[in-house]
């Protein structure tokens, strides 16, 4: 096994649920290896939602919460407020974050809480054999859409910046360079982080919306519809399913708020 | 179990303010709530008090954030409770089910208002008893105690804390609008009894692992260096998921289950007035026991063999004190502000010794010293 | 110029047989061979000497099965 892996992963829970060829294993590595360059693995509190990718923390020998549908990141406030020096990671999937826990996403980008929530992001819900999500494109193909998804998807990243994150980064699952980076510099936010990785999923929407492409296949469409941030295509046609990936936003103009719940709240009353 | 000891004080004070206090003297220092009537004071009077013992206050997106954000907490390393009513309670039951097959420990207030639905805000009800005790999917048990008076909501709302601390699990105070918002006089501090938490020795340590007694020991926190992994599905003694293995996975749920089943005696607490000599007896809980007492207390007064269970401590159900009263009462009373549903549990104890007569009431009205009276004079007779 | 170059080490206990390493590399160094491991999947194998150790097969394997040993010139 690779050595980061004999390092850090959780050998009780293997081997991972993972698909031959999902890209959340890969995400996983990237994370990991923010967090050895860092040395943070003492300081880790992880949560994870319901979902595949619910499943990645439960690899990695650190402490852990595998938590309800849609409700890690609220999980996740508690935890950070009891000690805010925890270095607190969120994986969620897109239906996990977005469908039942699009409400809790919001407030925690509001409030600019200082966690890092990583969406793995496969357009579809995986885990239970490939619905329709809030982020499957318009007449995909799905279990609840099998002639066309009437619905269209909205952007988790736009949605995060609006609501008022400080920290807003996407990838693909075949950019694990700037992924680790993205963790690492994620984990020195000092505000909301969210990570969005557009990932590969051979299983559900490699065979339902793709036409059965294999991982490799997809994970190559993937960086195909990927273009860099300031390099937006031409023309409206030419930017259908496609999405900019980078940092899209970085800045620390917001107070952070374990920081502002001190100043404002704790600074503010008498001690009794 | 130590004892807390501080000056007492004597205020006047609604019950709701009461909890907040008991909260505080149990050692809670995180609440995570939402504003619901009748409980918002609940929330509005943590906001003051968390932050000047050192806790933590946050007024969460929804009931459901509230309640999670209690568990994350929790696991972060403090005590933590939250507080609501009826529609936000039912919010909350998913959650309630994650803390119960995880040996959270954890305080739910209910302030009970009429329902079904939006129901009657700013009314009391006792409607909701059997929801604390079945309201999440799965199998699991809780514990729920049931206050009669403000001095009581201070009082069981400490022993809340300190039930979920040692039985490692979700307990509710189940309140109501009447306790919660009556003031009544209430004295604070004095010698209290508080179960610290205790970290688990880490050597060797399984942390879903019972002792002998069936229950878990101590209760670990996150950075600590024991690499907990807490899991919502059936799991082992590791914390690795087992969902696979139908002996582990039974075997969890039945620990989960005995945890508090094979410890009623222990959680067990009823008032019981009057009831060695009892022909006839009332069997009733929260704010109806106290027209329930007067009415016992009237009855002795006119030389009629009246007594009353006064069950502070709704669940686990104490079947057994029950039966006892069965074996010397002939008929028992049983008045709620519900459809009749403790009534159940005291004819299922009961088993056939005695009569059981439920005596619901709707809408909100509360049962009369008078109206009790005159039910058990007309047991008397027979 | 001495180059940087790769030896490839594939735990194939790990593997799932995904394929996504030999699409990943460049210079068609991982290829699948016939072997099968316990849990049943096809292997990749590395051809000697044509590594130059880009790292990008053990970047993105979902598995930790795959670690580039490097060897500076």
């Amino acid at each position: 096994m690779h050595a980061l892996g004999e390092k850090y992963l959780r050998k009780s829970a293997l081997p991972t649920i993972f698909c031959p060829g999902c890209g959340d294993g890969t995400v996983l590595q990237a994370f990991l290896r923010a967090v050895d360059k860092l040395g943070v693995r003492d300081r880790l509190a992880l949560v994870g939602g319901i979902g595949c990718s619910g499943w990645i923390p439960v690899y990695v020998d650190v402490d852990v919460l595998h938590v309800t549908h849609g409700r890690a990141i609220p999980f996740a406030t508690g935890l950070k407020m009891t000690d805010p020096s925890r270095k607190v990671v969120v994986f969620t999937g897109d239906g996990d974050c977005l469908g039942i826990g699009g409400n809790h996403f919001i407030h925690a980008c509001r409030r600019n809480i200082d966690i890092t929530v990583c969406m793995i992001n496969n357009q579809i819900y995986g885990m239970t054999g490939g619905q329709t999500a809030p982020t499957s494109p318009h007449e995909a193909i799905t279990q609840t859409a099998p002639v066309g998804n009437p619905e269209w998807p909205f952007d988790a990243c736009q949605l995060a910046i609006a609501a008022g994150a400080t920290h807003v980064v996407r990838y693909t699952s075949g950019h694990p360079v700037q992924l680790a980076r993205a963790f690492q510099e994620a984990l020195e936010h000092p505000g909301f982080s969210f990570i969005e990785v557009m990932t590969q999923c051979p299983t559900q929407t490699g065979r339902y919306m793709k036409g059965g492409l294999t991982a490799a296949e997809q994970l190559a469409e993937l960086r195909e519809l990927a273009y860099v941030k300031g390099r937006e295509p031409e023309g409206e046609a030419e930017r259908v399913g496609r999405f900019p990936i980078g940092t899209l936003l970085r800045t620390k103009d917001r107070p952070e708020f374990t920081a502002a719940y001190r100043d404002v709240v704790a600074g503010g009353v008498k001690r009794g | 179990m130590a004892v807390n000891q501080t000056q007492v004080k004597a205020r006047v004070i609604q019950g709701n303010e009461a909890m907040v206090e008991g909260a505080i003297a149990a050692g809670c220092r995180f609440f995570a709530g939402y504003p619901i009537t009748p409980a918002s004071e609940i929330a509005e009077l943590m906001s003051r008090r968390m932050p000047e013992v050192g806790g933590t206050f946050l007024q969460m997106e929804d009931e459901i954030a509230s309640i999670s954000a209690v568990m994350g907490a929790v696991w972060g390393g403090v005590k933590a409770c939250t507080a609501s009513s009826g529609p936000g309670i039912s919010l909350m039951q998913e959650t309630v089910g994650w803390g119960a097959v995880t040996d959270t420990p954890c305080v739910i207030m209910n302030v009970m208002r009429g329902g079904p639905s939006t129901g009657q805000p700013t009314i009391a009800s006792q409607q909701d008893v059997y929801q604390a005790k079945y309201g999440s999917h799965g199998d699991y048990e809780i514990i729920a105690l049931a206050p009669s008076s403000v001095q009581e909501a201070y009082e069981l709302t400490i022993k809340a804390f300190n039930l979920a601390e040692i039985y490692r699990v979700p307990v509710y105070v189940l309140s109501d609008e009447v306790v919660g918002h009556t003031r009544e006089k209430v004295r604070l501090g004095g010698d209290v009894e508080v179960v610290e938490r205790r970290a688990p020795d880490p050597e060797g340590y399984l942390p879903f692992k019972a002792g002998p007694d069936g229950l878990l020991p101590g209760m670990p926190a996150f950075n600590q260096g024991y690499r907990l992994l807490v899991d919502g599905q059936l799991h082992g003694e590791d914390g690795n998921r087992v969902g696979a293995d139908p002996v582990q996975s039974g075997r969890l749920v039945h620990r989960l289950c005995h945890k508090i089943t094979d410890h009623v005696d222990e959680i067990t607490d009823v008032e019981a007035l009057h009831t060695e000599d009892a022909e006839v007896a009332i069997v009733a809980y929260g704010s109806v026991a106290r027209p329930a007492m007067e009415a016992v207390m009237q009855a002795r007064k006119q030389g009629l063999k009246a007594g009353i269970l006064r069950l502070r401590v709704l669940w686990p159900f104490p079947d057994q004190v029950v039966q006892d009263l069965a074996s010397r009462a002939h008929t028992i009373y049983v008045p709620e502000m519900n459809i009749g549903k403790i009534c159940r549990e005291v004819r299922r104890a009961v088993d056939g010794a005695a009569r059981v007569i439920p005596v619901p009431r709707l809408g909100g009205i509360m049962h009369t010293p008078a109206e009790i009276l005159q039910l058990i004079q007309e047991g008397v007779r027979g | 110029m001495a180059r940087v170059k790769g030896i490839v080490h594939i735990d194939e206990a790990q593997c799932k047989g995904c394929e996504l390493c030999i699409a990943e590399c460049e210079d068609q160094v991982l290829y699948l061979s016939s072997h099968r491991n316990k849990k049943g999947y096809l292997v990749p194998a590395a051809r000697p000497d044509l590594c130059r150790a880009c790292m990008k097969c053990e970047l993105i394997c979902p598995e930790f099965a795959i670690q580039v040993e490097v060897i500076r010139p």
